[in-house]
Parts: structure tokens; C-alpha cells; sequence
């Protein structure tokens, strides 16, 4: 394949030209790209750096009759109003009343009717969970009719505690103590409204498995081989899976903690790895399970 | 603003209408040994973990706090050989990736109409086999943080309680209008050709270790009879273009094959000897 077609492929897909497939798509696809439009671009990273050497905050937790965990926001200091945490979330509701409350948006669109309960989207500039404060955290604003059911049986609910929120955090939950705690993460959070967007009309992207260091070896599973992992058919000379005493034949259960029982899954684990990092490979080689210690190389 | 609610109900994995559970206060016993829980993010920014049930598997999990319960689609029941009782399984042996074990792990089976439809749509990247709820996670300290590639899941020696439907265990889990939206996605997703995407497919093997000098990549090493030394490649030479595009840095280098499939011809650009020589690397299989 020529690089000319390679990066026509790219740049149309940039341009998101991808659903031109014939008519009734077009319109499919209009119909939803009406929204992507007004998708604030993710700039979710937080202006200020986190403080030298955070201390984790504790935030308690409800634990609701249906299960679920219930935390009091306060929402741009309006509240608090008890949200669902849900992990599952990738984006965070408030309810018309809180965003009402808080001047997000007016007492009279917070009583109107909406299709869904939808009402607009913004960004909370104040979102404080427990003690734990978050700066401009995108939300939807939304009176979602599975929560409004629910609050019939488990008292109100003004929301979800989504993605937008925790990703900002290194984060601990546990049921037992009904405890979570936080501290600020390096990690920048998505948008995923942008994102789905792009997957769902961006065509159907050819993303191929690619590893981030070169270990050296060439593994196989043939059809029908229903045993945990691949077989290593082949060990370069001098790679770091050499170096490591790998050898043809050994039988690969796990890379760097990862299950690798099919191809893709072992070139997968390899794609989380960082070269020059030791990692741990599983292997059977006959009767015997050993780890060996890796250290994968800068290259391909 | 309908397609944009759908969505926003297909992704929230929010599973709360008709669970209730008798909460139970549990006794606060020493710590059980701790895991290093791989996961990734899917596309749809979940939290995916994996885990094998009875040996058969691995299949993809969301972390869901947002649910009462571990949910399985009625493919894995069919995949693992399960019996139903009344829409839930006992799964005798219960792996999670990473290492710990669960026994007897108790799962709802049901095509949650969020996991139809983001799967239809091949909206989060992988196929969705279920989500871990309540039960599960209740029995581990959880600690996630984004920015690196394992959680670590401390055992907590806790047995939760399984909860109950409210509406009986013959239900499903979500209002009709709701349940409407996994066919609908699935419509939309036949139509566009979403949702057939086949197995990923590894990019292509070269087998040169690189360095990165002062603006520039440099051939660390070739490995004898990689693709690399029977395109000729050396160690020292500088690699100044790949793929047609100037590369500084390994990670240019990594970023451009990414994008290069198992015995594809890519042209490369060395400085040898202060010469510049072209050649092509004919891709191969591993890594």
C-alpha cells in the first residue's frame, strides 16, 4: 500500500467524511451530527498543577438499599444533592433542579417538559464531592427518567457521578468501610460524547494491535488449540526474549500480567508495556511454569 | 436532542430500576492478599477488566458501581455451558485477570440493552461481554488510577449479599422505552455496517531496536534475519525518513508503523556513511 492512499485515508477520516455511503445514511448520520456539533471540544485538563504532594481526601459514601453508592455534591456550591458514583458513567448528569439551583440554567426550562429529560449540557465550575473539589467538570444536564424512577423508591437522586469527574483521580472505593478516597492523577480525561461521535461516523477504523516495545519473538495458536495461551514458534537472536532465555516452543500464558491465549492477545498485553521496564512473562515449557523477568527493547 | 439522549442512555451503564438488597454491615476481618488487576479503557471510556468463568473465556467486564449486580449477556451463558435458574447462573470458578479467584460467582443473565447497543454499533472497541456489579466489587478495595495500566483490587474476605429484583427475577432490568433503545442501535448499526469489524489485526514486525540521538533515530541493533537485515538495514545507520514521512524519534517511528500491517512494504530513508540510501522493508509477523 502507498503512503499517498494510506494518508488520503487519514485525512478524510479527520474531515469526517467517512458517511457518504448512500442517502439514507447520510440522513442517519445528519440527524446525529447535529449534536456532535455542539460538543465542547475536551479540554478537561486542569489549569492548575496539583499541589507537590497530595494528600488523598476521604470522601464517605451511602450505600443505597438498591446497591448503588450515593455521594452528597455540591454543585457550583448549590446543594449538596445525593448523586449516584458509577463507574459505569462516561459522562456526568445533574438534574434540572441542581442545575436550576446552581444558574446553570432557568427555574422555567428546569420545569419544562423535555424529550428524555434532556436539558443542554454545560460545565460545573465548582463540583465538589465530599471535600473533594473539582474545577470545570462538563456535565449534561438531564432528568433521567431510569433515575427519576428510581428516586420513587430510594428518595431523591439529582444525578450521576460520572467519568468526567473520577478520571481527574487516583482513586480508592471500598464497600466495606464505605469509603473512597482521592488524590489529583496525571491523567487527562477524554470527551466521550467526541469520541463516540468519531466511532460511530468516522467509518469503520482499521486499528491495528500496536505494540510499544520490541521483545523479538513470533508466536502461533492454530485453529482448534483451546489451551491457555500461544505457542512462541520463533526467537530472534540477541532480542531481549532471548536475553530473557525464551526459547521456540515455550508456551506464553501471561505478558506482564496479561492473559495471552490467542495472537492478538499477546500482541496486545505487549501494546501496555513501557521498553526498558521490566515485565513478567508466564510461560509453560513442558511440565514446568516459570516467570521470567523481560525487558523489552525501544523498536519495532 | 433524541439521538444524543439515546446515547447518553446506551453508555451510562446505570442498571437501577428494580434491585433492592437487604444491606448488610459486614465485620471488618484482616485484609486478603492484593492484585494487580490489568484493564483498559474502551472507547466508550469504560473501565474494561477480564475474567474466565468455568476455564472459558476471557470475556470483557465493565467496572460498574453502577450496577447491583454482575450481568452476563445470554452469549456467554450459551459460550460457558451454564444452567439458568429463573435468569441467573452460578459460575462455579470465577477468574479475574490478574489472578484473583472467585467462587461460586453469582451473575444476572441478560442482554442489558446498553451492552446491545453499544456492541451493535462496535462503539467501544472491544465486544462487550457483561459488567461487574455490586457483588463482585463489594469484595475488594478498589484502587483505580487512569494514568497507569493495572488497578490494584485488595480481598476485602467479604461475601455481599446477591440482590433481588424488586419486580421479580423474570423481569428485565429496564423499562420497555429503554429496552427499545438496544434494537434501535441495532438497526442503525446493520444499516451504517457497524459491528461486523473482525478480529484486530497486529501491525507489522521490522526487528530493529532503535535510539533516539540528538533529532534523529538511530539503528541500535538489527536482529539476523528479521525483515530489517534482509532489507539490508545496519546497525548505525540513521533512519531519516519512514514511510515517507521525516522521522526525529523513535516514537515517530512507532506512531507511523502503527499504522502498517503485517507484510506491507514500507520505504525507508538512512544516512549511511554520510549517503542517503533508500530501501524497503517488507513487514513480517511478531513482535
Amino acid at each position: 500500500m502507498t503512503r499517498t492512499s494510506r494518508q488520503w485515508a487519514v485525512d478524510s477520516r479527520q474531515q469526517g467524511v467517512a458517511a457518504s455511503r448512500h442517502a439514507f445514511l447520510v440522513k442517519a448520520a445528519a440527524a446525529v451530527l447535529v449534536f456532535a456539533g455542539c460538543v465542547v471540544a475536551a479540554s478537561l485538563g486542569r489549569a492548575d498543577d496539583p499541589p507537590a504532594k497530595p494528600e488523598p481526601v476521604t470522601v464517605d459514601f451511602e450505600l443505597m438499599r438498591s446497591m448503588h453508592m450515593a455521594v452528597q455534591v455540591k454543585v457550583d456550591d448549590a446543594g449538596p444533592y445525593r448523586l449516584i458514583f458509577d463507574l459505569g458513567a462516561p459522562i456526568t448528569l445533574i438534574s434540572g433542579r441542581a442545575a436550576a439551583d446552581a444558574g446553570m440554567i432557568s427555574k422555567e426550562k428546569a420545569a419544562k417538559k423535555a424529550f428524555f429529560g434532556m436539558r443542554g449540557e454545560g460545565k460545573v465550575k465548582r463540583f465538589q464531592v465530599g471535600d473533594v473539589i473539582a474545577e470545570d467538570v462538563p456535565v449534561m444536564i438531564m432528568d433521567h427518567p431510569t433515575i427519576t424512577a428510581a428516586a420513587e423508591f430510594l428518595g431523591p437522586i439529582d444525578g450521576i457521578v460520572g467519568y468526567p469527574f473520577f478520571a481527574r483521580y487516583k482513586f480508592t472505593i471500598d464497600y466495606v468501610a464505605k469509603k473512597m478516597t482521592f488524590t489529583p492523577s496525571d491523567y487527562k480525561p477524554q470527551n466521550v460524547m467526541a469520541q463516540m461521535m468519531g466511532r460511530m461516523f468516522g467509518g469503520n477504523q482499521k486499528k491495528l494491535i500496536s505494540p510499544a516495545a520490541l521483545f523479538g519473538i513470533e508466536v502461533d495458536k492454530p485453529d482448534g488449540d483451546d489451551e491457555p495461551g500461544v505457542t512462541i514458534t520463533k526467537v530472534y537472536a540477541g532480542s531481549p526474549a532471548a536475553n530473557a532465555g525464551l526459547l521456540p516452543g515455550d508456551r506464553l500464558l501471561t505478558l506482564d500480567g496479561r492473559w495471552t491465549d490467542s495472537v492478538a492477545d499477546a500482541i496486545g498485553a505487549a501494546t501496555f508495556v513501557k521498553p526498558v521496564d521490566f515485565i513478567q512473562a508466564m510461560v509453560r515449557r513442558g511440565d514446568e511454569t516459570r516467570t521470567v523477568e523481560v525487558q523489552p527493547a525501544v523498536g519495532l | 436532542m433524541k439521538r444524543r439522549s439515546d446515547l447518553i442512555a446506551v453508555v451510562a451503564v446505570t442498571i437501577l430500576l428494580p434491585f433492592l438488597c437487604a444491606p448488610q454491615d459486614a465485620l471488618k476481618p484482616a485484609d486478603g492478599p492484593a492484585y494487580r488487576v490489568p484493564y483498559r479503557i474502551s472507547e466508550t471510556l469504560h473501565v474494561i477488566v477480564r475474567a474466565k468463568l468455568n476455564g472459558k473465556g476471557p470475556f470483557n467486564f465493565i467496572v460498574d458501581t453502577g450496577a447491583p449486580a454482575m450481568f452476563v449477556t445470554t452469549d456467554v451463558a450459551k459460550k460457558v455451558g451454564v444452567e439458568l435458574e429463573r435468569n441467573w447462573a452460578t459460575f462455579e470458578h470465577m477468574e479475574l485477570e490478574g489472578g484473583a479467584k472467585i467462587k461460586n460467582a453469582q451473575a444476572r443473565v441478560e442482554d442489558i440493552f446498553q451492552i446491545r447497543g453499544m456492541n451493535s454499533m462496535n462503539l467501544p472497541g472491544l465486544r462487550l461481554d457483561g459488567v461487574l456489579g455490586y457483588n463482585i466489587l463489594a469484595k475488594y478495595r478498589m484502587e483505580f488510577d487512569l494514568s497507569k495500566t493495572s488497578m490494584t483490587w485488595t480481598d476485602l474476605h467479604f461475601d455481599p449479599p446477591k440482590p433481588r429484583p424488586l419486580l421479580g427475577d423474570e423481569g428485565a432490568s429496564a423499562p420497555p422505552e429503554l429496552q427499545a433503545l438496544g434494537g434501535l442501535m441495532q438497526g442503525l448499526g446493520s444499516a451504517m455496517g457497524r459491528g461486523k469489524a473482525g478480529p484486530p489485526q497486529p501491525r507489522g514486525f521490522i526487528g530493529v531496536e532503535l535510539a533516539d540521538e540528538a533529532e534523529s533515530v538511530r539503528i541500535k541493533s538489527v536482529l539476523p534475519q528479521s525483515p530489517a537485515a534482509a532489507a539490508g538495514l545496519k546497525p548505525a545507520d540513521t533512519l531519516s525518513e519512514f514511510a515517507g514521512m521525516p522521522v526525529n524519534s523513535a516514537a515517530d517511528v512507532i506512531k507511523l508503523a502503527a499504522s502498517v500491517g503485517v507484510g506491507e512494504e514500507i520505504r525507508v530513508v538512512i544516512k549511511r556513511d554520510n549517503e542517503r540510501v533508500e530501501l524497503t522493508v517488507k513487514t513480517g509477523k511478531g513482535f
